[in-house]
């Protein structure tokens, strides 16, 4: 049984070197390849034995022992098999990893028979000396010393402290959101930040690229509005800015403000802009921010204030369904922009927030948003979805055609 | 001779208008369950989301990018309806390469796998030789053309190899960022295939395509195999060869985009109903796909599902931050229609049914009288007019209801006096008693058996897409047997458990576990090993694992794929008949038919269609109403689908 396999073993290396002979003019094989085209049957340890078999062994050489994968050349080729791509391939993709990419040309022809060592050297020397390697092939040096690497496993680049990376990724977010348009930009820190480690975050507010490339309405408030450096005019024009200071500046007892009274909170740069801003009427006024005259000056409030001091003032002899348009739409409109961009912007806003949002009497909510409806503004789809529905959900949804919608969208065109 | 001249057809007579009338209802099939051809399509309908998703495809090819979109809307809303006219937009002229997938059953860390599978498998048209032709062969044959600038090809191999090969050295120097993901070894196994099939197209037929497909679709090969393929053997000498991990699987479905990129069509991967998957499945494939966006150069994802359940698993980081900004890069939402819109779908399927009639004096002078002849206007009124929001799904079924109607009346008359008063006394809905408990009851139970029969019908129909899949085979069963247990739970089911490799030990030599109770109160373990049959050496490797498995079952099922016998070499023989022997329990081999499994995808299809609200029922003067995911389950315990269903019933207690 034995010698019949040595025989076999003789027989198929003696047809591997015909056939090297008769392509010794192409590029050299690997030894597998050089195998099938002679027997396309034999088996790996057939092929290995027959590679340390004579005539073959004395003749020829296999780039590394016991390995299919290695190119084959006669011996008298050696030069040309040291100087081959597919050797420095072979090279490569033996010895480099994921962890690690790069090596000198010594450690790579430590991953080959002797003989072909000092060839190979010599041979990638000169290749990076002349620009020469093959396109799957890179080098670069290191610490002094020229090392290789896979065009298809790249060295790493150096790792960058995380503070850093965040730094960057804030201020690509911040383009990505401009690209996005006036729902996503200007935005605000918290909504920037995300979920973001405070600590790490903090870190990455300090960084010199964030804060040269950021301008912020307020200096330390987290939930400040901001924009790139370059668009400070659209951040002191923005309706985010202008019910942010609204909001913030609002209490009980004042809720009218002219920008002046406004400004003050903001970083000094963007005072004097936002003021001016505000007189000439620039940028597009919140939905829930009314505007009235006085002496000259313009006084911001939230609609929803006017309509609580409504009751006392001449609006209320308006027919009751008016005054519901007239209210509702706004607030409607100003709370659902509110709520869906705080919910990430998918244009799907349950009614339970939005009810909570505008407190109308029910019937005075329905019919309003059934006049929007039936404008094409909105739409309204079913309570669905795999994780059930509350008793706040089931009592804020509107019962229609035997289903319970819950959730609105604007109108797509 | 001349054949004699086929014999004019017969003009069409009022009679058989009103018996096509009387016998059909064009408004009866309100869903479409995949890729169909166009049946009453209206283009005006979500026509602006179906062109943001051709967009995006174009953009993905010219900006070679992986681009994500999530395709969200409420169920009946027409998620599938888009998807269908996207198939026959991409099928028109060849503009797309296009892959349909729904109802994915693997396993979370299977997915990815079972992807591949389901990919190649639509590819190649599921065939196993004669591959000349399929979708592979002229993605990987334009990959070619590109190696020569899309000048004329030359004849000869010796030239097209080298030049193959030059191209995607180019791809890994042109882009050093992506080089990574041009995957020598893919390409190479894709050329192997494409050499093969046009070998076997000339006569010269040597199998090697079927082993490359094989391989691509991410089944193990022989080594001999393997070598035949140039591939290099795996970690032991008699393992089998097949894709490393996840990495390379993602590396053919990179392969492919690419190539579609020589064809210069976009990539399109649509997985339909994705609300069906398991938390677990979800965020797997979630994962699977951020990286894969991240990697192709051509591939639009599409992930269609319900808003709120996809948002929901957003909102509970079921899908990771940063994979869901790769798959909902861009939001597709599908909202309901307005009233002119759902007339006009309406119009579609009036129009499709009357179209051999118009020739009628009588229909052409009741069309011109009302347009919707003959549901007629005064239903329109009833239905749509002055309603802001309609689900398409619900126009069709009140547009159905109405047909009914017209078919009640038009017996009771006759169909001359229905024609001459059609319209002047239209019956209208007249309020009728809820439906009891039992006929709730069987009606989900004909509208379940009826999913169930056109699920099997389409796989029938297409079974390159289902190919055979131990994993999809595995979650399926494990699905099946857990729905029955729900249902019924004396029905002796007690633990169905899914098998995967512990960290550092030794992978199971079953894939299932199934721990049943029989009628005398005593407890018995089952376990099951789905086999692919067509390579030897992984199926004796699969044998060998059942026989020298330390954790003996009382009964050991085999299962195979009945359309290709299970090839052994002697030693799969031996660990064979050791098995048939009790080696591993009581023995029993049940080969599947591709009937047989289609049956039992169906029958989890339907329960995947009531998970995503895609399954309802409809009285008389009703609203439609929504089966649930547990109705189907008990209706399927109530009929005992799951005792006659292939396999179950072996593995349930008598």
């Amino acid at each position: 049984m034995a010698a019949k396999k040595a025989n076999l073993a003789v027989e198929l290396a003696e047809k591997m070197l015909r056939a090297l002979e008769a392509r010794r003019d192409t590029d050299p094989l690997t030894l597998q390849t050089l195998a099938a085209q002679v027997d396309a049957q034999a088996h790996a340890d057939l092929v290995l034995a027959a590679a340390g078999r004579k005539p073959f062994a004395e003749q020829a050489v296999v780039a590394r022992k016991k390995d299919l994968a290695a190119p084959v050349a006669l011996r008298d080729d050696l030069g040309r098999l040291a100087d081959s791509p597919r050797l420095l391939q072979f090279a490569l993709e033996a010895t480099c990893t994921p962890a690690k990419r790069t090596h000198p040309a010594k450690r790579l022809a430590a991953k080959l028979v002797p003989e072909l060592r000092g060839p190979f050297t010599e041979a990638v020397a000169r290749r990076v000396r002349e620009n020469s390697l093959p396109p799957f092939a890179g080098h670069r040096a290191e610490k002094g010393v020229v090392v290789l690497f896979l065009q298809s496993l790249p060295p790493l680049p150096p790792p960058r402290k995380p503070e850093v990376a965040l730094a960057e990724a804030l201020l690509h977010s911040l383009e990505e959101r401009r690209r996005q348009g006036a729902d996503h930009y200007p935005t605000t820190l918290r909504t920037l930040l995300g979920d973001v480690d405070a600590k790490l975050a903090k870190k990455a507010l300090g960084q010199s690229a964030f804060k040269g490339g950021v301008v912020r309405a307020l200096k330390t408030h987290p939930d400040t509005p901001l924009a790139l450096a370059s668009d400070a005019e659209a951040l002191v024009g923005s309706p985010l800015l202008l019910e942010f200071l609204l909001r913030a500046a609002r209490t009980e007892a004042t809720n009218a403000f002219t920008a002046a009274d406004l400004k003050k909170k903001l970083v000094p740069a963007l005072r004097q802009p936002f003021a001016d801003a505000v007189e000439r009427g620039e940028g597009a006024l919140p939905a829930e921010v009314g505007c009235v005259s006085l002496k000259g000056k313009k006084l911001l409030f939230f609609v929803g204030d006017m309509r609580r001091g409504a009751s006392l003032s001449p609006l209320s002899p308006l027919p009751e369904g008016e005054r519901g348009a007239v209210v509702f739409e706004p607030a409607f409109d100003a709370a659902f922009a509110r709520l869906d961009r705080d919910r990430g912007g998918h244009n799907f806003v349950s009614l339970v927030d939005l009810r909570r949002a505008v407190p109308l009497p029910r019937t005075d909510f329905d019919a309003g948003l059934n006049r929007l409806r039936a404008a094409g503004r909105y739409t309204l789809s079913a309570a669905e979805g795999r994780h059930g529905l509350g008793d706040e959900e089931r009592a804020a949804g509107l019962a229609e055609d035997g289903v319970l919608l819950l959730y609105v969208s604007r109108r797509s065109p | 001779m001349n054949a004699a001249p086929a014999p004019s057809p017969r003009p069409v007579t009022l009679d058989d208008f009103l018996l096509r009338l009387r016998s059909t209802n064009p408004f009866t099939d309100n869903r479409v369950n995949g890729p169909a051809p166009d049946d009453g399509d209206v283009p005006e309908v979500h026509a602006a989301a179906f062109g943001r998703l051709t967009s995006l495809a174009e953009e993905a090819c010219a900006e070679r990018r992986g681009l994500g979109a999530v395709l969200w809307g409420e169920a009946g809303v027409g998620k599938s309806h888009v998807l269908a006219r996207l198939a026959r937009w991409a099928d028109d002229g060849g503009r797309a390469c296009f892959v349909y997938l729904h109802n994915l059953q693997a396993g979370p860390e299977f997915l990815p796998r079972s992807l591949l599978r389901a990919v190649v498998s639509i590819l190649t048209l599921g065939r196993a030789r004669g591959f000349r032709g399929t979708p592979l062969f002229r993605l990987v044959a334009s990959f070619a053309h590109e190696a020569f600038d899309y000048s004329a090809h030359p004849s000869r191999w010796e030239e097209i190899r080298p030049a193959y090969e030059r191209l995607v050295d180019r791809l890994s120097a042109a882009d050093p960022s992506h080089a990574a993901l041009a995957d020598r070894t893919v390409y190479d196994v894709l050329f192997e295939f494409f050499h093969s099939a046009w070998r076997e197209a000339n006569g010269q037929a040597d199998g090697v395509a079927g082993l490359a497909a094989r391989w691509l679709a991410g089944d193990g090969l022989d080594p001999h195999q393997a070598r035949q393929l140039g591939l290099p053997g795996g970690p032991a000498r008699h393992d089998p060869v097949a894709l490393r991990d996840n990495q390379q699987v993602k590396q053919v479905l990179v392969a492919l985009t690419r190539l579609a990129l020589g064809r210069k069509q976009p990539f399109l991967l649509c997985f339909d109903q994705v609300d069906n998957l398991d938390e677990e499945q979800a965020a797997s494939l979630a994962r699977f796909l951020e990286a894969l966006l991240d990697s192709s150069p051509n591939l639009l994802a599409v992930t269609a599902g319900v808003q709120a359940t996809l948002l929901g698993w957003r909102e509970r980081k079921v899908i990771q931050d940063s994979a869901w900004d790769r798959l909902a890069q861009f939001e597709v939402s599908l909202q309901r229609v307005g009233a002119r819109e759902a007339e006009r779908i309406v119009a579609a399927r009036l129009g499709r049914f009357l179209e051999p009639f118009r020739g009628l004096a009588e229909v052409r002078e009741r069309l011109r009288e009302d347009a919707l002849f003959p549901l007629g206007s005064a239903w329109r009124a009833e239905n749509l007019d002055g309603k802001a929001d309609l689900r398409p799904r619900d126009v069709l079924s009140k547009a159905g209801e109405g047909w009914r109607r017209q078919q009640k009346t038009l017996r009771e008359r006759g169909g001359v006096a229905w024609l001459e008063r059609w319209g002047a006394a239209t019956e209208v809905a007249r309020p009728v008693a809820p439906p009891t408990d039992d006929e709730v009851r069987a009606a989900i139970d004909a509208q379940v058996s009826r999913k169930m029969a056109e699920q099997q019908a389409r796989r029938e129909a297409q079974p390159h897409t289902l190919p055979w899949d131990a994993d999809h085979l595995t979650g399926l069963t494990a699905a099946l047997l857990d729905g029955c247990r729900q249902a019924n739970p004396s029905c002796g089911v007690v633990k169905v458990e899914r098998m995967t490799s512990p960290k550092g030990g030794s992978r199971p030599s079953y894939d299932l576990a199934v721990r049943v109770r029989g009628a005398g109160g005593k407890e018995a373990t089952a376990g099951v090993l789905f086999l692919a049959t067509t390579h030897a050496t992984s199926a004796a490797a699969g044998l060998r694992r059942a026989v020298h498995e330390r954790r003996k079952c009382d009964r050991f099922f085999l299962v195979t794929d009945a359309r290709s016998k299970l090839t052994l070499g002697l030693k799969g023989q031996e660990h064979l008949e050791r098995l048939r022997q009790g080696a591993a329990g009581e023995f029993r081999h049940v080969e599947l038919t591709f009937a047989e499994y289609a049956a039992l995808d169906a029958l989890q299809a339907a329960v995947g269609l009531a998970r995503s609200g895609d399954l309802e029922i409809e009285f008389p003067g009703q609203e439609p109403r929504r089966v649930t995911e547990a109705e189907v389950i008990a209706s399927h315990d109530r009929r005992g689908r799951y005792r006659a269903a292939p396999l179950l019933r072996e593995l349930l207690p008598s």
